[in-house]
């Protein structure tokens, strides 16, 4: 077996979005950087481990060396959707450059939910219209089926979810989401329980705008449906502002390219883009029944950031328009968009560092983004992206967390005096856990931590980002996850509501804890808490949870544990069948 | 004939794991039966099932008299139709039923044959219901795929979990030879046609059993029920649908990549994640499976047969989501049942406990104590996580009712008896 010593950073082609997004009658690719390292047959990276075997047919397909070229660049279309080893390096590719993304909008190394240092990636798992991420099992799944000949496919043509950009994208990052957040796929109520697809959504999607070849095809599908009334061709170098207003980038631009991505994936992606555009903002959504299930609850996020997206990048545009009498430069125009893209997902991946460990709600989330993107851009003024997405999430029902400033960003500590940090050292606050306890322990009253649940420091994370000024911004995030077990019989005592039906012997757990940013200084920044004692959040988290808990639920096992590592492949399936759930507990005997 | 039964046996076949019901209304003058579902997917101890449903169709034959008035199929599944199969020789247990001519024969809605459409025509512009049956049948084929491909990881799954794979593939199977029979024995009985009932609607038997109502509490329609609509919103038919053509194209092993080299041995440094993808595909299968096995179970017949002050409630393998629309319009009907028999195999979800809980004929209770519940199971072979029967129920079903059970019949005995005077 030999091996590769690459000589520097190279780019490999990869499709752009899906085989069936088309640019001049063959499959749009496009090129993503993958690192300079060590590669064995698989691939086989620092990262990743590509093993293509399929668990349906029971074969494990050979793989040779790995060139270091781009061994696919004059490739014809067949030979893409073909050959293996494409499908190989395409998933390489994309995981490595979504895994980039975070570490560059992070500004440190990120590690996979799932621990150990390589994901095992399988682009032919099985023949079936799924695909996900496997904590128990340290692995991205991508499966394959035949396309059914009513949408005009081939013959014995088949369709492999490993080839969509927005898929690989979206299930990498349930991977990395659970890496950074590893108590977001605890039971929860049903905002993070959607968090983690509609997250997976946003990024995907982002990911896939952050191309120009995307950008430039979203583009061009609005002209091509807007342009002929206003005389313009596909392929003119000068458009008018006119025809890409917010409203024609997305009915004409965004909705045209859902229209064309693969066919036969809605049912597994969840068609998050069309829903993104189709769906009406109403501020009664985050509420209404009809959005509480978490497969659909995801896209209430999802829609709320892709909005603000083509109102910023319309905007952009007719600014564009203003020094050119109402017409703007394609490639200026593709260029701002993806640009925009690319910070909009750098702003959404940063946000993590400014989500609470546990619980996380919308509100929470809309302040930690408002808040991470202050904090590295305090000028607002070149896309006006937390205004448009303040009001893009408002138009959904989604407000900043009460208690934020006029922001909508968190505050700093209410009484920073009164933080000791004299028995502490500012070094090793900067990485160790032990040393993080210690300054909990010493101000439990001001960081809002109940001494009477089990607390562990969970993380701590020294980071270091780049301001648009050149400055280097470093900071430190630590969680802190907190955790009691108690009967039901025991909730009233601290004022929480015992769910009906609950019996007084069951056993619940709640969750509580905080999220801590230090300055550079090794100062407390921001304190962003969870109360293990916040009777009205545990009070609706048990009612959540004793609605979803099986009925033949065993009373001896608790209530509000038990994470399932499966959990997202069965999230997948029923976001594609919709089926009825269990029953509920009271009714059936 | 006088015009109401006086009497009314109902004979429960020891067929293992499924139903074989035959109701004999007994007049002054005359009996008529009314044979309720047909079909085993676990004979019980050793028996082969082929050559027990055979014995039972003659037995049903014999104690008809060679006349049956009515067939009811109260859904498709293996344990409930596999006895309407028939034989190229003739001599299939399905044709022993197809010669005693039943006057009625009765089927839920999701069983019409109108409802089939081209498998590849879109589903825009479909027909709520017949996106539902499409629906439905997608799911069967998919079955039929997971039962292919369970056998081919059978080596890499534990006895087991193998097992559990096998046994609800092949109930979900589309069991189209046993429908092709009912439907046939609808063309040759009176009304020409198989009567596909849905909540609400006559029955058809008004003329076969005077004296008998015959309430039809389940499946809802789906304008009925804006529950199942809500369920089958979007593309999640197609989702079945495209499992089900990857089932049919998988029959053999799927071959993405054909003259693409295999690795001969897995690798020492595969070997861990291989195992786990095998093992993760099991349980995938298994999953796969049970929802469309859930989704079968609630397309049954619910049938509620009333002569005088005495009720008998056949609810087939409704599961929660088919009884909730009875229980919101027919609970006061249902209260007074004298003989129940009991709702999937004594499974988890088929007996609702609001259903349970407005009995008022249960022993212990203010009523006249009576009440009689039959049913007809076999344990251990519906997997370990969903126990069947389940022990709670029989508990309850033992405590407050006469309870008679298939496994409690004495060994080797085809059948038992219950029978209520009115």
């Amino acid at each position: 077996m030999s091996s590769i010593d690459d000589a520097g950073p190279h780019a490999w082609t990869i499709i752009a979005q899906d085989p069936s997004v088309l640019w001049n009658g063959r499959i749009l690719r496009t090129r993503a950087v993958v690192p300079d390292e060590r590669l064995l047959p698989g691939p086989r990276g620092h990262r990743v481990h590509v093993v293509d075997y399929d668990a349906s047919a029971r074969v494990q397909y050979k793989s040779g060396d790995e060139p270091r070229e781009d061994a696919f660049a004059g490739a014809g279309d067949a030979r893409l959707l073909s050959d293996p080893a494409f499908h190989r390096r395409n998933v390489y590719a994309i995981v490595m450059r979504t895994l980039a993304t975070f570490e560059r909008a992070l500004g440190r190394r990120v590690d996979w939910g799932s621990g150990g240092h390589q994901l095992y990636v399988v682009p032919h798992a099985f023949c079936d219209a799924n695909a996900f991420y496997s904590r128990a099992d340290h692995a991205l799944m991508f499966g394959y089926f035949p396309a059914l000949p009513k949408r005009g496919g081939k013959k014995d043509e088949l369709v492999f979810t490993c080839l969509s950009h927005d898929v690989v994208v979206h299930e990498t990052t349930h991977a990395l989401l659970d890496g950074l957040r590893e108590r977001f796929m605890d039971p929860s109520h049903n905002d993070q329980a959607a968090f983690h697809e509609g997250f997976a959504d946003v990024v995907a999607l982002l990911s896939v705008f952050s191309t120009r070849e995307v950008v430039g095809k979203v583009l061009d599908i609005a002209v091509q449906k807007a342009g002929k009334a206003a005389g313009v061709r596909r392929g003119e170098p000068m458009l008018p502002t006119a025809i890409l207003g917010p409203k024609e980038l997305a009915r004409n631009g965004l909705f045209g390219l859902a229209e064309q991505m693969g066919q036969e994936l809605p049912e597994l992606r969840g068609d998050a883009l069309r829903r993104s555009v189709t769906l009406r903002p109403s501020n009664r959504l985050y509420t209404s029944e009809q959005y509480e299930e978490p497969h659909v609850r995801g896209e209430l996020l999802v829609a709320a950031v892709m909005q603000a997206f083509v109102a910023c990048w319309a905007m952009r545009i007719a600014k564009l328009g203003e020094v050119s009498k109402g017409m703007v430069n394609r490639e200026r125009a593709v260029e701002d968009g993806a640009d925009l893209a690319d910070a909009l997902l750098t702003m959404a991946i940063r946000a993590l560092d400014y989500c609470p460990p546990c619980d996380l709600s919308y509100p929470d989330y809309l302040s930690a983004l408002l808040t991470a993107d202050r904090e590295l851009r305090r000028d607002d003024g070149r896309w006006g992206l937390r205004e448009r997405l303040t009001k893009s999430f408002a138009a959904f029902g989604i407000d900043p967390v009460p208690g934020s400033d006029a922001a909508g960003c968190w505050q700093a500590p209410k009484h920073p005096e009164r933080l000791v940090y004299r028995r502490t050292h500012f070094e090793s606050l900067r990485r160790d856990p032990q040393e993080v306890f210690r300054f909990v322990w010493e101000n439990l009253d001001e960081l809002h931590v109940d001494p009477s649940a089990y607390t562990q420091v969970i993380s701590v994370r020294p980071c270091m980002r780049v301001e648009p000024d050149g400055f280097v911004l470093h900071e430190t995030v630590a969680e802190v996850h907190q955790t009691i077990e108690l009967e039901a019989r025991e909730l009233s005592e601290r004022g929480i509501d015992v769910p009906p039906g609950m019996a007084p012997e069951q056993r619940v757990v709640l969750f509580g804890g905080g999220t801590f940013v230090f300055d550079e200084y090794g100062r407390l920044k921001y304190e962003i808490h969870k109360r293990v004692d916040d009777q009205k959040r545990q009070s609706a988290r048990l009612a959540y949870l004793w609605r979803q808990a099986p009925s033949d639920h065993d009373p001896s096992r608790p209530i509000g544990v038990g994470g399932d590592g499966q959990r997202l492949h069965r999230l997948h399936r029923m976001r594609a069948t919709r089926w009825a759930g269990a029953p509920r507990k009271e009714d059936v005997l | 004939m006088s015009s109401r039964p006086r009497k009314v046996t109902l004979r429960y076949y020891n067929v293992g794991f499924g139903d074989c019901l035959l109701l004999a209304f007994q007049y002054a003058k005359t009996e008529r039966f009314v044979l309720v579902d047909c079909g085993t997917t676990s004979a019980p101890g050793k028996a082969d099932a082929g050559e027990l449903l055979a014995k039972v169709a003659l037995d049903v034959e014999a104690r008809c008299g060679g006349k049956l008035h009515a067939v009811v199929a109260t859904h498709r599944h293996k344990d409930h139709v596999e006895g309407f199969r028939r034989k190229k020789a003739g001599d299939g247990p399905g044709d022993v039923f197809l010669r005693c001519q039943p006057d009625a024969v009765l089927l839920p809605w999701t069983e019409d044959p109108d409802l089939e459409t081209d498998a590849v025509r879109p589903s825009k512009g479909l027909a709520a219901h017949a996106l539902h049956a499409r629906g439905l049948l997608g799911m069967q084929s998919a079955a039929g795929g997971v039962l292919a491909e369970a056998k081919r990881l059978a080596p890499a799954l534990s006895k087991a979990a193998a097992r559990r794979l096998a046994f609800l593939g092949e109930d979900n199977l589309g069991n189209r030879n046993a429908l092709e029979t009912l439907w046939e024995m609808g063309r040759r009985s009176r009304a020409k046609r198989c009567r596909f009932l849905h909540h609400g609607m006559k029955s058809g038997l008004e003329r076969v059993l005077p004296g008998v109502k015959v309430h039809v509490l389940g499946p809802p329609s789906i304008e009925q029920h804006p529950a199942v609509l809500r369920q089958r919103q979007k593309d999640e038919d197609e989702y079945w649908h495209l499992l089900g053509f990857a089932g049919r194209r998988s029959s053999g092993a799927p071959q993405p990549f054909r003259g693409a080299g295999h690795v001969a041995r897995t690798a020492p440094e595969h070997r861990w994640i291989v195992r786990r993808l095998e093992r993760l595909r099991g349980e995938q299968l298994y999953e796969v499976v049970r929802t469309v096995d859930d989704a079968l179970n609630n397309t049954s017949l619910i049938l509620l047969f009333q002569v005088g002050d005495q009720k008998l409630l056949f609810p087939g393998d409704a599961q929660i989501e088919n009884w909730q629309y009875a229980l919101e319009k027919n609970a006061e009907l249902l209260k007074d049942v004298r003989l129940y028999k009991v709702g999937h195999h004594g499974s988890l979800n088929a007996t609702p406990k609001s259903l349970w809980n407005g009995f008022t004929r249960k022993s212990g209770g203010a009523g006249s104590g009576d009440l009689l519940s039959v049913c007809s199971t076999k344990a251990n072979v519906h997997g370990t996580t969903n126990e069947v029967p389940r022990k709670k129920l029989v508990d309850e079903l033992e405590r407050r009712s006469e309870y008679r059970s298939t496994p409690g019949l004495p060994k080797k005995s085809l059948y038992g008896e219950v029978e209520i005077v009115i």
